[in-house]
């Protein structure tokens, strides 16, 4: 409730300073929205926007430190949020040179705005203590989408592309306001979660644990309202039966925008995910198992249709937003293994610990596709990738390794992610049915090796063929610049991962997880 | 009669929301298509309205006032990419958007036409140059 916490004043300056990475973002934008019509460059713009995310990454940054303690209320900030907020200014200045290069100078401005409002979005959804300002946070996210589908590629395809994304995300965020509505009904709160000094002040997940203050028919009432909420945020995770839209999306925009869907609307469903079901606070199971029933089932069918159905893709960017949709059915297993206890590292930590790594990888991965991408002669086709490794030596090992991470061989940071994944799900004492979690390890194993089959595919492609064709040119060198940086970020991170901040949780001489060194999982 | 209750708002709240969805999935009109988003997101909000009234907190009517703005900004971009899509197909059917698809998949065609996408009649046309034709006008100016 808004009561005198938000009209003091100093609380009030504090809060700004303490969301000031994503104020400041905002304002950016704004700068950038107006600014753009005014003077025209791409390399101005790209520049404002980079150096705008780095003061925000650095900012995060210093914010994590001991100095801030952390606190639950409107604005959560805990560990999830500050892992976020350093990792989301980091992918986005990578992600901004490939955009950039992609339109002319006078769209340049506004899909730099686009980018930093999203790059705010993630951000605000992971510190999200309120159901209100989640769902501000994903719209944050969504809105400057659509706008980004459209200025990335506007002929037929792209506006066909742009259509069927805003008409089913709009649907998908109606779904989640149902649920949205249903939880505050039943609670009488839009706040999460709060600690307060009284401890007289509840948030969402504390009632609902609470059997006491339950004045509904609880366990239908809540069904219904889990159900809505999951599936909403299921469009933005691309989870299966929400999946339909992902591969004629990225078929029909830029590959650099179809990188930039691969990551920050995914990021946004999980960490919302992650918020809504309370699984950042290590309250056990507040919806009585039946949350964690449902992940499972989502994760399962999430991973293996993705890696299925990516396996008959011809075309290069629908095989790559299948893989995307079986990498989200990962980051969900790990999510259905549950929150942190004190015995166990839960499954928090390692999905965000996938999640950073699969945005370096996808991010590389796309970048290299954006440079190879000719308007003249378009990479579409996974043939049209046959006998690079000969033309274009840097780019194709470049997207190799980034494949090879996203497939999960050893030295990328890909299989360091994937590895915690499984290790959370095998040494998983308390999940709800622990047989349950012990089949999804098995599941992850064999869809690993099922997406070596159209990962490798490509490299086979890449190494050992002859090319097909006249080939076209390459594109801007910034964009191979990135795509270089994800590749060598994905071998370093992989050789050292607390590199990245993480570190290892062992206990009794093993080693349990390898979690950002901020996050509050497990401490013994 | 009882003034209405809680599950009485709930159930009209229900019934626009289904409502909308049939309407979303159903129709083959865009803009009709967007309306039927935002009935669902109007009954939405008419949930947060009851369920505030019954907690006896304003939660959930600030929660409908910042919906509403999203929805306005939503309503805005819908309509500016409308009228692009609809320059470029000079039709508002959605089932002319299926280029994007698997490529073992078959178009789907519907038999009858989008009803008001018929061929109009053309629009008459003026002559080039020439003196204007009479046109019947008040006998007395004021």
């Amino acid at each position: 409730m808004p009561t005198q916490e938000m009209l003091d004043v100093t609380g009030f300056l504090g809060l700004s300073l303490r969301a000031g990475p994503e104020l400041g973002l905002l304002a950016l934008a704004c700068l950038t929205f107006l600014g753009g019509t005014f003077i025209r460059g791409r390399l101005l713009w790209g520049l404002v926007g980079v150096i705008g995310l780095g003061f925000a990454a650095g900012f995060s940054a210093i914010q994590s430190g001991p100095a801030f303690a952390p606190t639950r209320d409107f604005f959560c900030f805990d560990d999830v949020a500050s892992c976020v907020r350093l990792i989301v200014p980091i992918l986005g200045m990578l992600m901004l040179p490939i955009l950039v290069a992609e339109v002319d100078d006078v769209r340049a401005a506004d899909i730099v705005g686009c980018t930093l409002c999203a790059c705010a979005g993630v951000s605000l959804t992971s510190m999200a203590g309120d159901l209100v300002l989640l769902f501000l946070g994903l719209e944050a996210v969504s809105i400057p989408t659509y706008v980004m589908l459209y200025l990335a590629r506007h002929d037929r395809r792209g506006q066909e592309a742009t259509l069927k994304y805003f008409m089913l995300s709009i649907f998908s965020s109606a779904l989640f306001l149902f649920g949205a509505s249903y939880l505050y009904g039943l609670t009488g709160q839009t706040r999460l979660t709060s600690v307060s000094s009284n401890g007289l002040s509840r948030g969402i997940l504390e009632l609902l644990a609470d059997p006491s203050s339950q004045r509904f028919d609880m366990p239908r009432t809540l069904a219904i309202a889990l159900i809505f909420v999951i599936a909403g945020l299921g469009m933005k995770i691309t989870a299966v039966p929400f999946h339909f839209y992902a591969p004629d999306v990225y078929q029909g925009t830029s590959p650099g925008m179809a990188g930039f869907l691969s990551w920050f609307p995914k990021a946004a469903g999980l960490i919302a995910l992650l918020r809504v079901l309370g699984l950042a606070h290590g309250h056990g199971e507040p919806f009585g198992g039946m949350d964690g029933t449902l992940i499972w089932i989502l994760a399962v069918v999430t991973m293996t249709l993705g890696n299925c159905l990516a396996i008959w893709q011809g075309n290069l960017r629908r095989m790559l937003a299948y893989s995307g949709v079986a990498q989200g059915g990962y980051m969900l297993a790990s999510l259905a293994v549950g929150p942190a206890t004190h015995q166990h590292a839960g499954g928090v930590g390692p999905m965000l610990f996938y999640l950073a790594a699969y945005g370096i990888m996808s991010l590389g991965a796309f970048a290299i596709i954006a440079y190879l991408n000719d308007p003249e002669m378009p990479v579409e086709h996974i043939d049209d990738l046959a006998g690079l490794g000969s033309r274009a030596p840097i780019a194709s090992w470049s997207l190799a390794i980034c494949l090879f991470g996203m497939l999960g061989l050893p030295l990328t940071v890909g299989f360091i992610a994937k590895a915690q994944v499984l290790l959370a799900t095998l040494v998983s004492p308390m999940a709800a049915g622990s047989s349950l979690i012990g089949i999804l390890g098995l599941l992850i194993v064999f869809n690993a090796a099922v997406g070596a089959w159209y990962y490798l595919g490509l490299v086979h492609r890449m190494f050992l063929r002859r090319p097909l064709g006249p080939q076209g040119k390459c594109g801007p060198k910034v964009q191979l610049a990135a795509g270089l940086v994800c590749a060598i970020l994905t071998v370093l991170l992989g050789i050292v991962p607390s590199w990245l901040g993480w570190t290892q949780i062992r206990q009794g001489g093993r080693v349990h997880a390898i979690v950002p060194a901020v996050t509050m999982v497990a401490k013994p | 009669m009882n003034s209405p209750d809680l599950p009485h708002y709930l159930a009209c709240a229900a019934v626009l929301f289904v409502l909308g969805l049939v309407g979303f999935l159903a129709r083959r009109n865009l803009i009709l298509m967007f309306l039927s988003v935002e009935l669902m997101v109007q009954g939405v909000a008419l949930n947060f309205v009851a369920f505030a009234r019954f907690r006896g907190n304003l939660d959930g009517q600030s929660f409908v006032l910042f919906m509403l703005t999203v929805a306005a900004c939503e309503a805005a971009l819908a309509l500016a990419l409308i009228l692009a899509l609809y320059r470029t197909q000079a039709s508002l059917d959605v089932s002319l958007w299926q280029n994007l698809r698997e490529d073992d998949l078959d178009a789907t065609e519907d038999d009858e036409p989008l009803p008001g996408m018929m061929p109009e009649a053309p629009l008459p046309s003026l002559p080039v140059a020439g003196i204007a034709p009479a046109r019947p006008e008040e006998s007395n100016r004021v």
